[in-house]
């Protein structure tokens, strides 16, 4: 199975691609801060989730450097077989399929929540869609290159409130380090942590469009670590400006955002949030939108992604707005089944491929054939 | 646009919500001329809840209110006396509501009364009200006006109970007959004043704190930034000297001994000497201007520890936020305090140390001698 997408990325290109799509949790809802109860502890959550998200990624990318040109639908089928692999791979599908919808909702569910409350769901998420699948139908070299520029924008834009975040910090907050009820605490949010890593399986779309795809684990790994510190950034800044009232809050950096400010001259700065989200949700989408049309495109054996990417975008958004009832539906999933699903998804997923071309090694090492 | 708002409990289960609210032709100025109009719309309503209350204002209102304008807020003290839980849940819930709203409390009268009041600086008592809270912070230190984020995230604090300014009417006699010199007579009836600090506990107003217990507090919260300090001259007992406070900073030490709790603030005050009413020869007599320091420091520890009295015996309410440094120095002794800190704060040994420095003494060295000797 070739591949359907000509189109060639640097090697930042992908990493800012990577650090959009986990910044995109932290700045909209940030729903593992919903599931801590300390502001001092919150960081040791982000730390953990990364790191155990390290292995993971590094897994993931291995196997595409494993298998040269081709992505993970093509790969899965190689390795699994045509019926099994076309499964794994239409399971793959489906997984980039619910990213992208609840992406796009989660954009339009900020935007409903936080300012303009009297539009219609729909008018944020149609037009999202529209735009991110012009963007996903010019092929990926364009949204890599958005990515490339809009990321760099997107952190200057949340370091810069953090910063002006300084006069309302309480640095009491975050003291003292001490679990009352045991370590188990720690679990679920640092599961929520690692469950928005598991969007990184996108990187087996991207790694054959890499210019050089041996950069593809260091690029991964960095990808992982800078995410880290943004998020550290961030829960350092909201666990000390809001102190305990930081589990509660529906939309954190916006809130933020809109509580800073320098001197008088300064104020209300959640435009910068807002353009943030835009931006990065819309990269996300596309991303995402792209890799779905992609890969059906390959399992079923077309020549053309291209003609796949309206109707997918059109299914999408029908998708997004009855999958979820509401935000606290919304919240409720990601901080809850969606933790279980998507963990249990990846490890099951990248169990069985390894166990997969682990046989296929030692058969070939026992029929010597050389391939 | 609302420009001020207070929230009152009104008859029955009803609460009311008043509101200035600007008119902007009469708010112009420039080169237009100034329209003889007081600038806002003072309106209320009532209703059950906080929310029904403001959205019933919309019966009488024929803009639709927009209140990200808003930057105090006051609460009447009957409301504040049942708890202001619900209204804080709104107002931190709101988006139209900043998080950086000034809280009052109207001491002793209703939030509508404080929002009648008459400023003769300023022609809109919203920006009077902010001017008043901006430089008593800044000159006087005897109030805590809390944003509502600060005053929502204290709330919530285990081992600190939040604090509210506190604004009173202050009443004036309208004068008689015009006066020579007044071209137009004027009738100004009550202002507000800012006056001391209430005490909360969890979301009910417990009491006051006078001005001198005010600044013990802020002393200990760090938070002093100007203000007098009158005490006895050190050689004629019945003349005063006033000092000029420049700031202090303080540190709070908790310490376990021999498992009871116990906490050190320690202060370190500046001051500017301001004022005389004796000779004060501060060249060469270093023995003086100790004298002055220590009563300096006397006076300060005077403050704080009439405050701690006020908030341990009166109130039981910790608001020093001795319970915080607690939990975050010793939080595994914190887990079992937690429960019963309103009791041992009560009986917390409290050891105040004040180290005072005089720094200044104006643009002169020695009093102006009244008889030329």
């Amino acid at each position: 199975m070739d591949l359907l997408e000509k189109g060639k990325i640097s090697g930042f290109q992908f990493f800012a691609l990577l650090v959009t799509v986990r910044l995109v949790p932290v700045t909209l809802f940030c729903p593992t801060v919903n599931m801590v109860t300390n502001p001092a502890t919150a960081w040791l959550n982000d730390l953990i989730g990364s790191l155990l998200a390290l292995p993971l990624v590094w897994l993931l990318a291995n196997l595409s450097l494993k298998h040269p040109g081709k992505s993970i639908i093509g790969y899965a089928e190689d390795l699994l077989g045509p019926i099994a692999g076309k499964m794994a791979g239409f399971l793959i599908i489906c997984f980039y399929f619910m990213v992208a919808a609840t992406v796009i909702r989660t954009l339009g569910e900020t935007l409903v929540t936080s300012i303009m409350q009297a539009t219609p769901l729909i008018v944020f998420v149609g037009s999202a869609a529209f735009l991110a699948a012009n963007s996903a139908r010019n092929g990926m070299e364009l949204n890599s290159r958005t990515a490339a520029v809009l990321t760099p924008t997107v952190v200057f834009l949340l370091i810069s409130v953090s910063f002006m975040a300084f006069g309302y910090m309480d640095l009491q907050y975050l003291r003292p380090i001490y679990f009352p009820d045991g370590l188990t605490e720690l679990v679920w949010p640092s599961a929520s942590v690692l469950s928005f890593y598991t969007e990184f399986l996108v990187i087996g779309m991207l790694v054959p469009h890499l210019n050089r795809p041996e950069q593809a684990i260091p690029i991964s790994i960095g990808a992982i670590l800078f995410s880290l510190g943004v998020l550290l950034m961030y829960c350092f800044v909201i666990g000390s400006v809001f102190g305990p009232l930081f589990n509660s809050l529906t939309l954190p950096a916006f809130r933020l955002a809109r509580t800073v400010s320098i001197g008088t001259f300064l104020e209300r700065v959640e435009p910068a949030v807002t353009v943030v989200w835009i931006f990065s949700a819309c990269v996300k989408f596309s991303l995402f939108v792209w890799a779905t049309a992609v890969g059906l495109s390959q399992l079923l054996g077309l020549s053309d992604y291209r003609p796949m990417i309206y109707p997918m975008g059109a299914l999408i958004v029908p998708v997004s707005i009855l999958s979820y009832q509401g935000v606290i539906e919304l919240l409720d999933t990601l901080t809850g089944s969606m933790i279980v699903f998507a963990i249990g998804f990846l490890l099951f997923l990248l169990l069985s491929l390894y166990v997969a071309w682990a046989i296929r090694i030692s058969r070939q090492a026992e029929g010597g054939s050389s391939n | 646009m609302v420009m001020l708002a207070g929230i009152d409990r009104s008859e029955g289960d009803l609460l009311k919500v008043t509101v200035q609210v600007a008119k902007p032709f009469a708010l112009a100025h420039g080169t237009q001329p100034l329209i003889d109009e007081k600038p806002y719309w003072l309106t209320s309503s009532t209703g059950h809840t906080f929310f029904q209350a403001v959205r019933n204002l919309t019966n009488q209102s024929p803009r639709r209110l927009f209140w990200s304008h808003d930057k105090t807020f006051i609460i009447g003290e009957d409301l504040a006396r049942e708890g202001i839980g619900d209204v804080i849940d709104l107002l931190f819930r709101e988006n139209e509501i900043r998080d950086s709203l000034h809280l009052l409390v109207a001491k002793g009268t209703s939030a509508e009364n404080i929002l009648e009041a008459n400023f003769e600086l300023e022609r809109r008592p919203d920006l009077a009200i902010e001017g008043i809270i901006k430089v008593v912070a800044e000159r006087k230190s005897t109030a805590i006006v809390p944003t509502l984020l600060e005053f929502a995230r204290e709330k919530e604090t285990d081992g600190i109970e939040p604090v509210i300014g506190l604004v009173e009417t202050a009443p004036r006699p309208t004068p008689k007959k015009p006066q020579y010199g007044q071209i137009r007579r004027e009738t100004v009836a009550a202002s507000a004043r800012l006056s001391g600090i209430g005490v909360f506990k969890e979301c009910r107003l417990v009491g006051y704190l006078n001005e001198r217990q005010s600044r013990g507090l802020l002393w200990v919260k760090g938070k002093v930034k100007g203000g007098v300090i009158v005490v006895r001259h050190p050689v004629e007992k019945d003349k005063l000297v006033s000092l000029e406070i420049l700031g202090g900073t303080r540190e709070i030490i908790p310490a376990i001994v021999d498992g009871r709790p116990k906490i050190r603030v320690r202060i370190e005050a500046e001051a500017n000497l301001g004022e005389t009413q004796a000779e004060a020869k501060l060249l060469g007599d270093e023995a003086f201007f100790h004298s002055l320091e220590r009563r300096m420091a006397t006076a300060i520890r005077n403050e704080i520890e009439s405050a701690l009295t006020a908030a341990q015996d009166k109130y039981q309410s910790d608001v020093f936020g001795f319970g915080r440094s607690f939990s975050g120095s010793y939080p595994r002794e914190w887990q079992k305090m937690k429960d019963s800190w309103d009791d041992i704060f009560s009986a917390l040994e409290v050891q105040v140390e004040v180290v005072a420095r005089l720094e200044r003494s104006g643009l002169v060295l020695r009093r102006i001698k009244e008889s030329g000797s």
